[in-house]
């Protein structure tokens, strides 16, 4: 059977599907204001009952905590609109709602820190902090410029909510001294952890379980302080509780992505060599900082140079505190901030010369493995970008054409787990990385029957469940088939071995081997992304995207299936964040985007066709030779969609999405 | 108050508030929870179902106002085990990735290909405009419909 | 999660009685199709004492054509209009608005009364009410009025219709041979409000424009507007006439720079597609 066949006929169980017996429904009662000192709170559970802190979780997930950690419900002062001040809950969830109105918050509203200036001239938003710098970073080294000529430009990228079609969930159960979670998520073991450090409860005390998960984006792989709410319910009731978020407070108090600015100068000879960057990334982290919004602007920094061999470069990139919700990863986390800095900055260098755009990549790609003076290695780019725009047909296209040349760096950091057990004739499999779904299943597969022999139809690959494999990572960062493929790879070696050593056919026998599988980056993961976009005018003078066609580098493509439709996807998220797509916020620093279709979610009708070329071009260093895909998307499509708008409509984009009239 | 809602051939039959929502009915009354919640605002179609044969939103409906009314949700779209021709083709090209929009886009594709022969593309991305899939970028799943349209009913 | 609060729901059989229950609970609220106000429930905007469904109501159901003229009952769904089989240019131009409304879902559910009464700036319906002349029926428990539908829009979400009225039908006659019509909405984000509508209806004779009518709606507006042209009729269907038109139709804009655009764009666009209307109605007579 198709492994989608069971959502197919509407049979899937995602969070908002599970009912246990004495469930109890919560609603979370959310401020008004974007900042403000609390007055009174009456009615519900909240600060004054009990509070627990959250530490850094999910995607970018590190040692110590810089920041200032978040508080699962408001104490004394609210920090960003929809932060969650107080909590209900009833055996009904409508009357869990009337609840939810019953409750009286009182804040007296003080002035928002809503803009990056603002961040910049107002004192913090945060008492026990001295300014809203939240963290500051140097990359690279400062340098003389040299060149003839240079160009400079100011880039913003607007937030975005990662919207997935199933908002967050949980159900959480606390009994005979275990915290049982279903939730939907990238990362059982995020949850487990995150959840175990704000509650103070042992690991081991606590039972994740993945429930289906109707795409994520970015947005469940950290702990939130509706998760820690509803679990300390289930531990004061003993009940079961369940949570389901709102679309309207998806859009509120998810964790969005982007928010990015880039102040940039390319330096470069006349005849379009380039030889210096500089400049500086400053990243909107919103009310709080975890690991992945300190470290953002520099790991945006730090990518800049991409597939070009640009030998001087240093930046400066700092992350500031807002009156916003937390920022989160959104599709390339980074990655797509980097490639649209630098490839808007390379677009306005072709301009300024009077060059080709793709002559002027093909100058100043790598032509062997390089160092960036920012820290970054990669390989030899220019062979592949000169097969690609042959391939895409870049040179015959008319105008309206835009292109885009990047890296995609592959988050493998961590590594990933894998465990493989056989019994009864079959064999389960469980990932540390949990697909939700991106189809992991259609890799995982081929994988483990080629290495074992064992045909596709006697293995499964199963949801995330820490019961079942008690340490991995997350799915994240286009790190899967890198990461988790190389760990089931493993395991998968191991099982075969293990039958041979006792002479049995795998499936006749019964085995059972967890592998962790520990992982750096290399340059051999990350790949080229090579994206070509046409866009016309319609009849009123709009840009629309004609077409959008995808060369990447996939190194040992594992399932082509798979692959097609993460890159289809990720580029339909770029046409939708350069046309449609954001969420902003007014000067009182609410959300201005209430529902799905007002944050700019794209619809059949509203976008092209695309066309995707796998192109492989060498393998990486793991077992499989896969390299990551997730992100490609979103990456590559970004700067490339924004130059065809920018040449079809004659006006330079400095800000997406396109400010109708003025882009 | 009392209402009866036929359900995929079955009569159900309940004394609901009268703010139940159509959709709260399926899935908590009726039990069946292929009919998703995704906006809640008429936006994403997840929550699509056949009222008196056409593809409404039951989010925006109270259970109320399909008192007396024939629906078809997608637990009842295809008998048992078996597919019809959209589930089929969504199935066989593994169009889907998280499939939490599978339910809304089987009910809303089977409907307009029900009344239309030969649909080109554009057609089919137009019947499809009340119906978000955030993952796949569209491009899988009306190719996939394509396909369906030509199979037999 | 967004759910409505408890509420008081009746279904009344008749229109009488349904007129009644108005009279008798004047913090009703009226629920036709129920895709707004289902919302508005759900979102806690609308406290009301009593929720009153008309959705069923035959007295206000059906499509009638007699003696050159419409009846379109208020509870017939937007897409019985898209899905009609009439073919004057007068209906053509409302087949053109409905099939506009959001998507096919929301039309198999939204009524036309719901689209009219809601006065939500960007919807379809209207703009091209508005160029057809249409005369709402509205009833209450103690008899019925008529009023022209430029009578009808007070502000945006404002209407003159009082809380215990109901709109039974909408009428308007076909204007028959050599009308030419136009109707088009342009969104940036589908299923979001629009930022402007167009509906025209013209006629040319000899060069000459018989008639001609202009209404634009969309959040670029605020309100469904008429547009001022009855000083063009009888002149020459010349560009200057044209230019003049699309000059009137801007100055209805009452644009900001926000989500949908910058001020300037959405008096672009007003005269954009205004232009497009003019070149479209007048037709070889330019
Ligand atoms: C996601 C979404 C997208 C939408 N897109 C569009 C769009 O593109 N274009 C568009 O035009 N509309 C759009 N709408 C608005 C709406 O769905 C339509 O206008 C629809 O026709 C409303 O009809 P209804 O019967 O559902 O209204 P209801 O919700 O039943 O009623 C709407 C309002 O009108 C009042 N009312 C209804 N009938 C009567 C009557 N006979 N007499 C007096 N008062 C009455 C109600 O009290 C209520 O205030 C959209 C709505 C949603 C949720
Ligand atoms: S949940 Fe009903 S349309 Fe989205
Ligand atoms: S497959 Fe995830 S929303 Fe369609």
């Amino acid at each position: 059977m198709e492994y989608t066949d069971r959502l197919i006929k509407g049979h899937g169980k995602y969070v908002a599907d599970i009912a246990l017996p004495e469930m109890l429904y919560m609603e979370v009662v959310r401020s008004k204001v974007a900042r403000g000192n609390i007055v009174s709170v009456k009615g519900g559970i909240s600060a004054s009952d009990k509070n627990f802190y959250l530490g850094s979780s999910g995607e970018g997930y590190g040692e110590g905590n810089a920041g200032v950690k978040q508080p699962a419900f408001a104490e004394k002062y609210v920090s960003y609109y929809g932060q969650p001040v107080a909590a209900v809950y009833s055996s009904s969830k409508y009357a869990a709602k009337d609840l939810a109105e019953s409750v009286e918050i009182k804040i007296e509203p003080l002035e928002p820190v809503v803009t990056l200036d603002q961040a910049l001239k107002l004192p913090s938003i945060h008492p026990s902090m001295g300014s809203n710098r939240a963290s500051e970073f140097t990359l690279g080294s400062e340098f003389a410029e040299k060149g003839d000529i240079s160009v400079e430009d100011e880039l913003y990228l607007e937030r975005v909510v990662t919207d997935p079609l199933e908002t967050r969930g949980i159900v959480s159960l606390y009994r005979d001294g275990v915290l049982n979670v279903w939730i939907s998520t990238q990362s059982v073991y995020s949850i487990r952890d995150g959840l175990s450090a704000a509650l103070g409860l042992p690991r081991d005390a606590l039972r994740v379980m993945q429930a289906d998960t109707g795409g994520a984006f970015g947005s469940k792989s950290a702990v939130y302080p509706e998760y820690v709410i509803a679990s300390y319910i289930s531990m004061k009731t003993g009940k079961p509780v369940k949570w389901t978020e709102s679309r309207e407070e998806h859009l509120m108090a998810s964790r969005p992505g982007r928010g990015a600015l880039g102040r940039l100068r390319l330096s470069a000879t006349k005849d379009g060599k380039i030889v210096g960057l500089k400049g500086e990334v400053v990243v909107d982290i919103g009310a709080y900082g975890d690991m992945l919004g300190l470290n953002s602007p520099a790991w945006i920094a730090r990518q800049l140079t991409g597939p070009y061999a640009i030998p001087n470069a240093y930046l400066k990139a700092t992350a500031l505190y807002t009156n916003k919700a937390p920022l989160g990863p959104y599709r390339g986390a980074g990655r797509p901030e980097a490639s649209f800095f630098m490839e808007r900055m390379i677009d306005l260098l072709a301009d300024k010369l009077g060059i080709d755009p793709a002559e002027l990549r093909l100058k100043n790609a790598t032509e062997s493995t390089f160092n960036s003076p920012l820290g970054l290695v990669v390989n030899a780019s220019r062979q592949f970008l000169e097969r690609g725009l042959r391939e895409t047909g870049y040179w015959d296209m008319g105008a309206g054409k835009g292109l885009s040349f990047f890296v995609l760096i592959p988050a493998v950091f961590g590594g990933e787990s894998a465990r493989i057990s056989v019994k009864d004739g079959r064999i389960n499999i469980w990932l540390g990385g949990n697909a939700h779904w991106q189809r992991h299943e259609l890799f995982v597969k081929k994988i483990v029957s080629e290495v074992t022999g064992v045909p596709e139809e006697y293995i499964e690959l199963n949801k995330g469940n820490t019961g079942e494999l008690g340490y991995g990572v997350g799915t994240w960062g286009s790190r899967s088939a890198i990461a988790a493929g190389q760990a089931v790879y493993r395991a998968a070696l191991k099982i075969r071995e293990m039958a041979e050593k006792e002479g049995k056919d795998v499936l006749s026998g019964s085995y059972d081997y967890s592998v962790m599988e520990n992982m750096t980056l290399d340059p051999s993961m990350i790949s080229f992304l090579l994206t070509v976009t046409s866009a016309n005018l319609n009849e009123v003078g709009d840009p629309v995207i004609k077409s959008c066609t995808a060369f990447y580098d996939v190194g040992e493509p594992l399932s082509k299936t798979s692959i097609t439709g993460q890159i289809t996807g990720g580029l339909a998220q770029a046409v939708s964040e350069v046309l449609f797509e954001s969420q902003t916020y007014d000067q009182k620093g609410k959300p201005e985007a209430q529902t799905i279709s007002e944050a700019g979610v794209p619809y059949a009708h509203q976008l092209p066709k695309f066309r995707v070329i796998i192109a492989q071009e060498g393998k990486s260093g793991t077992l499989h030779g896969a390299k990551g895909v997730g992100e490609a998307g979103t990456v590559g499509g970004l700067p490339s969609i924004t130059r065809a708008v920018e040449s079809i409509t004659g006006k330079r984009i400095r800000k997406l999405p396109v400010m109708y009239g003025t882009q | 108050m009392k209402v009866k809602i036929n359900v995929n051939g079955e009569d159900f039959a309940s004394d609901v508030e009268p703010r139940l929502l159509l959709v709260d009915f399926l899935r908590d009354t009726a039990g069946l929870t292929g009919t998703h919640v995704g906006c809640e605002t008429g936006s994403c179609g997840s929550c699509t179902v056949l009222l008196d044969g056409r593809p409404v939103k039951s989010c925006l409906m109270l259970a109320a106002q399909a008192d007396g009314s024939r629906i078809i949700t997608i637990e009842g779209i295809s008998k048992g085990e078996s597919m019809n021709r959209v589930q089929k083709s969504l199935s066989e090209s593994k169009a889907l990735q998280c499939g939490f929009c599978a339910p809304g886009i089987v009910i809303t594709a089977s409907w307009f290909l029900d009344k239309n022969e030969n649909p080109d593309e554009g057609e089919i991305r137009e019947a499809l405009s009340g119906n978000i899939c955030r993952c796949t970028g569209y491009q899988p799943v009306v190719d996939a419909v394509l396909k369906a349209s030509k199979e037999v009913k | 999660m967004l759910y409505p609060p408890q509420i008081n729901y009746e279904r009344p059989e008749s229109l009488s009685e349904a007129l009644s229950l108005l009279n008798d609970h004047p913090w009703s609220l009226i629920m036709a199709g129920g895709t707004i106000s289902v919302l508005s429930l759900k979102k806690r905007a609308v406290n009301a004492e009593l929720v009153v469904d008309i959705g069923r109501l035959h007295e206000l159901k059906g499509i009638d054509f007699r003696d050159g003229r419409y009846r379109i009952g208020s509870a017939v769904k937007i897409y019985e209009i898209a899905e009609s089989g009439f073919e004057g240019p007068g209906f053509s131009l409302l087949r053109q608005a409905a099939s506009s409304v959001g998507d096919p879902l929301l039309r198999n559910m939204g009524t036309v009364g719901g689209n009219v009464c809601l006065g939500d700036p960007s919807n379809d319906l209207p703009p091209a009410l508005l160029v057809l002349g249409a005369e709402l029926n509205v009833v209450n428990h103690a008899g019925a009025r008529n009023l022209n539908i430029s009578d009808f829009y007070k502000g945006p979400f404002r209407t003159s219709l009082a809380k215990n009225e109901i709109l039974d039908s909408i009428n308007f006659s076909e204007p028959g041979k050599g009308y030419r019509w136009f109707y088009y909405k342009h969104y940036i984000r589908h299923l979001d409000h629009s930022v402007v509508n167009v509906a025209a209806l013209g006629k040319v004779i000899g060069g000459r424009i018989a008639d001609l009518r202009i209404a634009v709606g969309g959040m670029s507006v605020r309100v469904p507007t008429p547009i001022e042209t009855s000083w063009a009729v009888g002149k020459h269907a010349s560009h200057e006439e044209l230019s003049r038109i699309v000059k009137s139709a801007s100055e209805k804009c009452l644009c900001t720079d926000d989500r949908q655009g910058s001020a300037e764009y959405k008096k672009r666009m007003i005269e954009k597609i205004t232009q497009m209307a003019l070149l479209s109605v007048m037709g070889d007579a330019l």
